[in-house]
């Protein structure tokens, strides 16, 4: 599992965060202290920093750049300044990414996800086991009974968004908002569309009601 | 200054001289002295030579000083300042003048930097008080999420709500004063529109909007926050006034040969003809916003002042009943080319 360090003033977003964070699969570590947070980063390097840059003692660009003279572990600037030149100061002390408050959660997990990805490209978890099949993300396909079948992106997506909750009902909205990418902008009909489409290649593979529908409600990966 | 004004104005002095060389003359013509009448009249001529030489002297002067004044007033792009133009007039009543002009000048001027300082003052206070109420609502919204049912729902909504007033009072703050705080720089017009349908994709979901966003790969000179929160208010109207069946929200780009027009469209409501001129205007909210009831006025007019600030021209096309397009204009001249 991966760490993650909050370094945030903010006791409420502190606590929700890590919460948050936690229910999405991370381990989370929030210290509430700030006298000696560059040191204890350097000590026991998590694999991401959320650093706020209003903090007492020293601001977090003071932090950010003594961090990169010693470490290269990812940081993303979580800030209320929004000005185009907060991001260019927090870009060039070395910060990987920078996104501002109050943010979006959605987004804030996106942008984590990314830059965890791209400070670590093998650890990622490549593959979701269900029930009787497996996917890789890597390769994009449905692999079944020693037959593997391509996946198109979204029907990636729906099936990934479907395993992270798997067990629970994920309404339609929820699934377009996830598949809801920065190049494609999918509607209702679009969703329909892809649902048919994945269940038609997971009953072509063999694999019958794995995909439950709640009719008013959403979708559901048994 | 013309002759006939100044003249006018020196009618006593005139008058007083001409009656004086008139009964010098026919005194003189009826004492009758030796040169007879040729002297009355030459003696009568030196007077009157004598009375015009200051006058035409200082018409002179004050007509070099008046026109120069007037000349200089109407080139000047900043009238206020006209005192620190001119010189110092060589008589005592221009110098008057001069001593006036400079004293109200530094008077206004010392109002213009007391109100300046006033409104630098009002507006640091607004931005340090939309980053403070950041924290809080950043707070409400991950407690809301991390505890997620229907009414946390309708509260992270009226969140995003409140979150998005309070950007547009910052956005109104900064629209209103002479700082620069914006960031020109070359961006790709796609990146701050995919950017704000992200922000705004639950709105948009939910309003069951059909989002194409077409040919954006196009290179334009902006701030790219400030170029975000106008798509965003645009984005947001075209939700407020979306069609009751099969909305759409269209984004698309062409480039010209000295500028780049970016649209933003929609099949809404539409805006009626007679009022399309003024939805820019300040607390205009127009027939959509009374029915709808849920307009200030504030989202367009704030748009309008931050596009004039960047340079980009904002103008509206729309169809009542059928829905409305924004049209942006970036300009795109050769130096943007140096840039």
């Amino acid at each position: 599992m991966k760490k993650i360090l909050i370094i945030e003033d903010n006791q409420k977003i502190r606590e929700e965060l890590s919460v948050f964070l936690s229910q999405n699969g991370y381990f989370c570590e929030a210290p509430a202290g700030f006298g000696n947070v560059i040191e204890s980063i350097l000590a026991d390097p998590p694999q991401l920093v959320l650093l706020d840059i209003n903090l007492p003692v020293c601001d977090g660009y003071h932090i950010c750049r003594e961090v990169r003279k010693q470490s290269s572990v990812p940081i993303i600037v979580v800030t209320s300044r929004d000005t185009e030149l907060d991001e260019l100061i927090a870009m060039n002390l070395g910060a990987d990414d920078f996104v501002t408050k109050p943010y979006n959660t959605q987004i804030l997990l996106a942008r984590i996800a990314a830059v965890l990805k791209r400070a670590f490209p093998d650890s990622a978890n490549d593959r979701l086991i269900c029930d009787g099949f497996s996917v890789s993300l890597s390769k994009s396909t449905l692999d079944h009974a020693g037959r593997s079948i391509e996946l198109t992106k979204n029907e990636l997506k729906i099936l990934s968004c479907l395993y992270e909750r798997r067990g629970a009902i994920v309404s339609r909205n929820e699934l377009m908002r996830y598949l809801w990418d920065s190049e494609l902008f999918v509607d209702d009909n679009t969703l329909t569309v892809n649902m048919t489409r994945l269940r038609h290649k997971l009953e072509d593979a063999g694999l019958y009601q794995v995909i439950g529908t709640r009719r008013g409600q959403g979708y559901l990966l048994q | 200054m013309k002759i006939t004004d100044f003249l006018k104005d020196k009618i006593p002095y005139i008058l007083s001289h001409l009656t004086v060389i008139l009964l010098t003359v026919s005194m003189l013509v009826a004492l009758n002295p030796t040169g007879g009448v040729p002297f009355s009249l030459l003696a009568g001529s030196l007077y009157l030579a004598g009375a015009l030489v200051p006058l035409a002297m200082e018409f002179y002067r004050k007509q070099r000083f008046y026109d120069l004044l007037i000349r200089t007033y109407d080139q000047m792009d900043r009238k206020n300042l006209i005192a620190e133009m001119l010189r110092v007039p060589d008589f005592w009543e221009g110098a008057l003048l001069y001593d006036l002009l400079r004293g109200t000048n530094k008077a206004y001027l010392d109002e213009m930097s007391h109100l300046k300082n006033q409104q630098t003052e009002y507006r640091e206070y607004i931005e340090q008080w939309v980053h403070e109420i950041k924290t809080p609502i950043a707070a409400s919204k991950l407690t809301a999420q991390n505890n997620r049912s229907a009414a946390t729902g309708r509260i992270i909504e009226d969140l995003e709500a409140i979150e998005s007033y309070v950007e547009q009072a910052l956005y109104y703050a900064r629209s209103n004063t002479v700082a620069k705080d914006y960031f020109i720089k070359e961006i790709r017009l796609e990146a701050p529109i995919y950017s704000v349908l992200k922000q705004d994709a639950r709105q948009l979901i939910e309003a069951g909007m059909a989002v194409s966003a077409e040919d954006l790969d196009i290179t334009v000179y902006t701030d790219s926050k400030w170029l975000e929160f106008i798509l965003h208010q645009l984005i947001i109207n075209s939700i407020k006034y979306a069609a009751a069946s099969d909305p759409r929200l269209t984004l698309s780009a062409q480039e010209k040969a000295n500028c780049c027009l970016l649209f933003v469209a929609d099949n809404g409501l539409g805006i009626p003809a007679n009022e399309l001129s003024r939805i820019f205007d300040k607390g205009f909210s127009g027939t959509n916003g009374r029915l709808r009831g849920r307009s200030t006025g504030m989202g367009l007019y704030i748009c309008h002042k931050l596009c004039d600030k960047l340079g980009i021209a904002i103008s509206a096309a729309s169809v009542y009943g059928c829905g409305t397009t924004i049209c942006l204009t970036f300009p795109k001249s050769a130096m943007t080319h140096i840039v």
